[in-house]
């Protein structure tokens, strides 16, 4: 099996647990075997990014991005990095992040919502079964 | 000497027992020394704690009942009674759930809310209204009817009926103003109900 994603200077990664769950991240640097430093500009308006800090390798996914950058380099140089290459745009366009979003979405309907939700599908689903017609009798069942 | 820190006016007091003791004649004295001169007795302040129910109940907003033979249904929360119970309704003409008492505890408060500020129907309805007439005959003609299987049931007043029916309509009258009226009361008319991968805990309601 050949390894696609590396651990390296500019390899983006996405936080999977603490307080930064969910937030794109840069790694800085590596700082041992468990830790790497890292940074995340923010990717979207009005939320936060993901502070300078030392996070474990084992809360970081890897992503099919990356940046370059020189090792510690300072967070201007990294944000302009980061708009060079459009990771925010190319993070929020992507199927995961749409699919962390939606689960996100999920968790924060109210009962009403989920009423309608479920509404909605049913709806769907009718308008599925009459466009695909009546179902054709079984040629063995005959 | 007399205990003096409950006399008001101690100099009087003490002057007024001097007097007193000393007897006049044919008269006893109207208390002596070593008795407590008689003061009212102060009754504390008495505070009223009317129960205290949680925020997110408040008249208008829909709750789901938890127990009861209405269990799961979707009904309008209408106002707190004195006594600390709910007064609910389906409305009635939607999920068939009366005007109803409810104890909070047993209700799961959604965060969807009807503007019911113009109902006035309800103002009337207290406990006093829920309070049922006893349908039990007393022991002493029971044992000379015993043959007779004519047991009183509980029924609705008309009164009751009427006082429902109008409610009702003040309630519909308020949902039409919405603009997801129908869907809302869709909503009324289904139960709710927990499925697979649903813990309570994490569900926002």
């Amino acid at each position: 099996m050949v390894f696609e994603r590396y651990v390296e200077v500019g390899r983006v990664a996405l936080v999977s647990c603490g307080p930064y769950k969910g937030k794109v991240c840069a790694i800085i640097d590596v700082i041992d075997q468990n830790r790497a430093l890292v940074e995340g500009p923010s990717t979207k308006q009005g939320e936060e990014g993901v502070p300078r800090q030392a996070i474990r390798f084992k809360l970081l996914q890897l992503l099919p991005y990356k940046i370059k950058i020189a090792h510690t380099t300072r967070s201007k140089a990294l944000k302009s990095a980061w708009d060079k290459e459009s990771i925010s745009t190319k993070w929020t366009t992507s199927i995961v992040c749409q699919k962390l979003d939606a689960r996100k979405r999920r968790q924060l309907l109210t009962d009403f919502d989920r009423f309608k939700l479920m509404k909605t599908k049913q709806r769907r689903q009718r308008l599925i079964r009459l466009c695909m017609g009546p179902k054709p009798k079984d040629k063995a069942n005959k | 000497m007399g205990k003096l820190w409950y006399i008001k006016n101690p100099s009087k007091a003490i002057a007024k027992t001097k007097t007193e003791t000393v007897a006049k004649k044919g008269r006893t004295p109207k208390h002596y020394e070593h008795q407590k001169p008689n003061t009212r007795k102060r009754l504390r302040a008495r505070k009223s704690n009317p129960t205290k129910i949680r925020s997110s109940i408040t008249p208008g907003v829909v709750v789901i009942l938890l127990i009861g033979r209405h269990k799961g249904k979707r009904v309008v929360c209408l106002k707190k009674l004195e006594s600390g119970l709910l007064l609910v309704t389906g409305p009635y003409c939607l999920n068939a759930c009366p005007l109803r008492r409810v104890h909070p505890k047993f209700v799961i408060a959604t965060s969807l809310t009807l503007d019911i500020s113009g109902l006035t129907s309800t103002k009337a309805i207290d406990d006093v209204y829920f309070q049922r007439t006893k349908m039990d005959e007393p022991k002493k003609e029971k044992q000379t009817d015993l043959f007779i299987a004519d047991k009183k049931k509980f029924t609705l007043t008309d009164e009751q009926k009427a006082d429902q029916k109008t409610v009702d309509k003040e309630i519909l009258e308020c949902l039409a103003k919405r603009d997801d009226s129908s869907l809302v009361k869709d909503y009324f008319k289904s139960l709710f109900g927990l499925s697979k991968h649903q813990y309570p805990h994490s569900l926002k309601f």
